[in-house]
């Protein structure tokens, strides 16, 4: 039976602590404090069946855990590692689903070469910044998945291959920024058509590309969150500084 | 961590918990308690650095946990999975080389200084 003293010792101030500064998602934090309560829990019991007062078995297990900065910042770089992966992943299937998109939008809509309609500098416009924001992104969503597999599948220590994850990040924050462009050249399209020739066919055209928006809109946002809370470690070497010459 | 020196073990550490946890399913605090008996408490490692560890070996597919209650208490047991098993047989073949090529570098050595 446990013998942890009253909620007045240190290990709840140091769970709140780490509780307030953990990052990942709220289930992965659960489950990281339920595991470290139970760990304290036992060391301290252990502690005092040895003959140790409650309170001081409990500040002596907190001591023995570590520092909350440690512990924060070890989860931190664990949670990156597999956020990068997993954000990698999904921007190259949401990339796949949007080019996919963007070209049945293309071919069914009236700008499709075979339709012989002169389409709106408007519809132009949005077909040429979307199918550049598309190819884009499809090109820097592969390169972020290339670099954040490349050091686990070669194992290579090479400076380049050992920053991989660190640049999948930035590829996958800058994918994001392009996607997103798409994304507005697909709303923008399809507002376009509302406004232009509602005609019975494009309103599926117009359905699909709607709400398949809002969808990716919901989903970049909170891929974006979760890569913003990745810290990048590449950083620049300070500048020589040069003194005036005499 | 105390004892052994925490950078030579940073490379080995993931290889230890699957070795301790080859003999039976067990919680985190006894896989610390485990790692610090068997190594005749030269090998201590800090709770904040095993838990973001176990983390990682389970999104590997190496280890596996369950939740289950003890006392009124919410624990997570580990247990080893046969993905895991496979590496932790790899890591020993590994090891075993390790040292056998870093025990003849260190022979030769003590040899030519004496």
């Amino acid at each position: 039976m446990s013998v942890l003293p009253s909620r007045s010792t240190s290990i709840d101030p140091y769970l709140r602590h780490i509780a307030d500064r953990l990052p990942g998602p709220a289930s992965v934090r659960r489950r990281l404090l339920d595991e470290i309560q139970d760990h304290l829990s036992e060391e301290t019991d252990a502690l005092v069946s040895t003959g140790s007062d409650p309170a001081v078995a409990a500040d002596r297990a907190v001591a023995s855990f570590g520092s909350t900065d440690a512990i924060v910042e070890e989860f931190r770089r664990e949670l990156a590692r597999w956020s990068t992966a997993r954000s990698a992943l999904l921007l190259l299937a949401g990339t796949l689903a949007f080019t996919g998109l963007w070209i049945g939008i293309l071919a069914t809509g009236p700008n499709a070469p075979w339709t012989e309609q002169h389409e709106p500098l408007g519809l132009v416009w949005t077909d040429v910044v979307g199918t550049l924001a598309m190819v884009m992104t499809l090109i820097v969503v592969m390169l972020a998945n290339v670099f954040y597999w490349l050091p686990i599948r070669t194992r290579s220590h090479h400076p380049v291959v050992r920053k991989g994850p660190d640049l999948a990040v930035l590829a996958c924050r800058f994918g994001i920024r392009t996607l997103t462009c798409s994304l507005s050249s697909i709303v923008a399209y399809v507002l376009m058509r509302v406004y232009l020739a509602p005609r019975s066919l494009e309103w599926l055209d117009i359905g699909f590309g709607t709400t398949t928006s809002i969808i990716a809109i919901v989903a970049l946002i909170s891929m974006s969150r979760s890569l913003r809370a990745i810290p990048v470690a590449i950083r620049r070497p300070p500048r020589e500084v040069v003194g005036p010459s005499c | 961590m105390e004892g052994v020196q925490a950078d030579l073990l940073k490379g080995h550490l993931e290889g230890l918990v699957l070795a301790v946890l080859a003999d039976s399913p067990i919680h985190g605090y006894a896989i610390m308690e485990a790692l610090r008996t068997r190594s005749g408490d030269a090998v201590q490692v800090e709770g904040g650095t095993l838990y973001p560890l176990l983390h990682r070996l389970e999104e590997a597919g190496l280890v596996s946990s369950t939740w289950s209650t003890n006392t009124g208490r919410k624990r997570r047991t580990y247990a080893l999975t046969a993905k895991g098993r496979r590496s932790l047989e790899a890591r020993k073949g590994t090891w075993k080389e390790f040292v056998t090529a870093l025990g003849s570098i260190m022979e030769d050595r003590t040899r030519a200084t004496t």
